[in-house]
């Protein structure tokens, strides 16, 4: 879709109406002659990009797919073929999950998606309709909200590994409260919830400029004519912005799943999916699977079913949360 | 990204790299008689690695030496300043006593065995280079490295000459060898002399048994689970520290041929038991609990008055905890007198594919000889692999040293075959779940059990 040329298309129908009917064959010859010089310009403009897609997403996907069939160290003796082994070795481990890292891993991704996903959603909404009510110094809050966003995770994980310290800034607080607060992140319980909160603070800015963006295009119409027939602030906001603002909460919420699941950088760098396996995600699985254990194959296996599962919740989420855009 | 994570990890644990450069993530064979070697006099053959299969094919002579002159690429990790300053001065001296050999010194920074392992796959490795014994056993059965065998039989280097505990994790189960351990540790118990003389306590002696260790861990402890509060012990948990109570008290991690895992057994669990009645006694605390990134750590913040570490705390402590007063004890002994412990060693070794395998080979033979040995000695960084370095003048001095170099005799490598890093991982958590009362000894070591055995089976 992208790569068509919508809008000189609907020009050169425009201009076609104004045209008379009798000439209809040979505009249409030299529209689509147009047309078509237009579309390689296009794909001569995308090929650079096109370029890399293929060769660092599509021939990498395919061959991690390919990879999921043999068994192979890569560098280390030659790949046989084992067929559905992987696979099968991987789901005879849900006999005994608990027992299993691969599924420890997804149990993990689970619950921190769908709490980080709802979490940034909510803040990254209130971060938006914040700014779009402030009059003076807007600019200045939109910077710092967005801050999180353009910092590097490493350096936010850096920042959070002080402050979730047992003697950091977070327990301090919570000492003036009189709270003993626990070890963060060497706590079974505490760990993951103190790697959504991070991982929440650091996404949401990003979120909210998808909704700030989309409160600006709301027709200002209807939420005028909710407001003379009576409609209070809270009624204005439910009934109308936040239907109206459907598609674009079906767009965070699809990529906040998407980046969640594939939450890899603070697990290998805070936790390093510590302790007993609590903050295990399965990018980090992978990894370790591949790079320390040598099974490129089983990993690239688990990869390809944590990519099923991620595509079959997005298309999901898109009946639930966007049913009018299936068309 | 994951380049970025990789490159600042020696910048939050600067203390870790420290611990990693001196002991990498394991050392050698569990369950390997120490004395396996003495039989065998044959020049430059070891007696055999049961866990690690021979490669198809490999050198079986030593190349003559080369005329006019070449470069060696030579690769090894990043440690700390002044020890990378002497590994640069080594190859220096190596260089000036061997006018048609040039080194070309690339240290690779960040996680080590990965970027090895892309090096392999893209056939970019280095001609000589660090090997850790987790790399040895794929290194090795795929003939990805030069066999030393033939160089050291020419050049009159015994591997006998080598702690057996220390070459066995670079020796395949024909006995060829394929690194040389260029230096190593052991664990010693690190005590505060200061707070021992304000407990009043006599200190350990060399023949202290685990109650001792017990009784003394209860007299140091001073407001446990308070902010304030100082431990009698700093313990890890790690198989890296809790290995040698495994082994002292009959247990082991695998069976003889390496398929099976028997650490879940009798001996196993006892073990297991005794590492956490310090924690069900409130003796000891997880460095973590305090604050601190590793033992040393805490150790040095002096938030407990003993801890279970190598000889890679000694510079350590020295350079961020100078004020810490403290001496090195033997680890203490079972009630009938029993005694283990673990080697942390890495070996120099060259790649099966080098151009110049003669010039490879002289330059393991200078790293890992005596001169280069005693340098790294005096500097108080690592113990000699030499046999012939056990009286070295710096030991007469430094008595601490001496306390972890005697190990040697009763030490075991903390290296357990193909699946060495699972092992180690899926055991550290068994420890772990036990020290935070979420299992038993006996289910968490089943459990664990059952995930390596399973682990062993499919590869």
């Amino acid at each position: 879709m992208a790569t068509q040329p919508a809008g000189p298309s609907i020009a050169s129908a425009q201009a076609g109406l104004v045209k008379e009917g009798g000439a209809l064959p040979g505009r249409k010859r030299r529209g689509s002659a147009k047309q078509r010089s237009e579309t390689l310009a296009a794909y001569l403009f995308l090929t650079p990009y096109l370029f890399v897609l293929c060769l660092f997403f599509f021939f990498v996907s395919l061959y991690g797919i390919g990879l999921s069939f043999f068994r192979i160290d890569l560098g280390f003796g030659a790949a046989t073929f084992v067929g559905f082994k992987n696979y099968i070795q991987l789901f005879n481990q849900l006999a005994n999950p608990g027992l299993s890292d691969f599924w420890t891993s997804m149990w993990n991704i689970l619950k921190f998606t769908v709490c980080v996903v709802i979490g940034q959603t909510i803040l990254a909404l209130l971060l938006a309709l914040l700014l779009q009510t402030i009059k003076t110094g807007k600019s200045a809050f939109r910077t710092m909200f967005y801050v999180p966003a353009v910092t590097s995770s490493v350096a936010t994980s850096l920042i959070f590994l002080w402050l979730y310290n047992p003697n950091g800034l977070i327990n301090y607080v919570l000492s003036l409260a009189g709270i003993h607060g626990p070890d963060w992140l060497n706590n079974v319980f505490w760990a993951l919830p103190a790697l959504m909160l991070l991982n929440i603070w650091s996404t949401a800015a990003t979120f909210m400029i998808y909704f700030l963006a989309a409160l600006q295009d709301l027709p200002t119409d209807v939420l005028e004519a909710a407001q003379v027939d009576g409609a209070g602030p809270w009624q204005s906001f439910s009934l109308i912005t936040v239907p109206l603002l459907r598609p674009t909460i079906f767009l965070v919420v699809a990529l906040g799943t998407i980046g969640a699941f594939q939450m890899f950088d603070q697990a290998k760098f805070m936790t390093n999916g510590q302790p007993l396996n609590s903050t295990l995600t399965p990018m980090l699985e992978i990894y370790n699977e591949a790079f320390n254990n040598g099974g490129f194959g089983q990993a690239s296996a688990m990869s390809v079913i944590l990519f099923l599962i991620i595509f079959v919740i997005t298309i999901l989420q898109r009946r639930m949360i966007d049913p009018g855009a299936q068309r | 990204m994951k380049r970025k994570i990789t490159s600042f990890i020696p910048v939050v644990l600067v203390l870790g790299m420290l611990l990693l450069a001196a002991c990498g993530t394991d050392g050698g064979t569990g369950n390997t008689d120490m004395h396996g070697n003495n039989g065998v006099n044959q020049q430059g053959i070891a007696s055999g690695n049961s866990y690690i299969n021979c490669p198809g094919s490999t050198n079986t002579t030593a190349a003559s030496a080369e005329s006019g002159t070449v470069t060696l690429t030579v690769s090894g990790w990043t440690s700390t300043p002044a020890e990378d300053a002497l590994v640069q001065k080594n190859l220096q001296n190596f260089e000036a006593s061997h006018p048609t050999i040039k080194v070309k010194w690339s240290p690779i920074s960040g996680d080590y065995t990965t970027k090895m392992r892309a090096n392999v796959a893209s056939n970019s490795v280095p001609d000589v280079f660090y090997l850790q014994p987790s790399m040895s056993s794929a290194y090795i059965s795929a003939g990805k490295l030069l066999n030393l065998s033939p160089y050291m039989a020419q050049d009159n280097v015994k591997a006998s000459d080598y702690y057996a505990a220390l070459s066995n994790p670079f020796v395949c189960n024909a006995g060829q060898v394929f690194g040389l351990p260029k230096d190593w540790n052991s664990l010693g118990v690190f005590y505060n002399t200061q707070m021992f003389k304000d407990a009043g306590l006599a200190a350990p002696t060399a023949n202290w048994t685990w109650s001792d260790l017990q009784k003394d861990a209860k007299a140091l402890t001073k407001n446990a689970g308070k902010s304030d509060a100082t431990y009698g012990l700093i313990l890890s948990a790690d198989l890296s520290r809790f290995g040698p109570f495994l082994l002292a008290n009959g247990g082991s991690i695998l069976n003889k041929d390496g398929s099976q895992v028997i650490f879940n057994k009798q001996a196993g669990v006892d073990a297991l038991n005794y590492y956490d009645s310090f924690f069900k006694n409130n003796t000891a605390t997880l460095p973590t609990t305090v604050g601190a990134t590793w033992n040393g750590d805490a150790f040095g913040k002096q938030k407990g008055a003993m801890t279970i570490e190598g000889g890679w705390l000694i510079p350590s402590l020295q350079s961020t905890y100078p004020e810490v007063k403290y001496d090195i004890a033997p680890l203490p002994r079972t009630a009938s007198g029993k005694q283990a412990n673990l080697t942390f060693t890495n070996a120099w070794a060259a790649s099966s594919s080098t151009q110049h395998p003669e010039a490879a080979w002289e330059l393991i033979k200078y790293m890992t000889g005596s001169t280069v040995q005693e340098s790294q000695l005096n500097a108080g960084f690592a113990l000699p692999t030499l046999k012939s370095l056990a009286n070295a003048p710096y030991f007469a001095t430094h008595p601490g040293f001496k306390t972890l170099f005697d190990a040697a005799s009763y030490s075991y490598a903390d290296y357990y075959g193909a699946q060495d890093s699972t092992i180690h991982t899926v055991l550290s958590n068994a420890i772990d779940a036990v020290i935070l009362n979420k299992q038993n000894a006996q289910s968490a070591l089943d459990d664990a059990a059952a995930k390596i055995n399973n682990q062993l089976q499919s590869s």
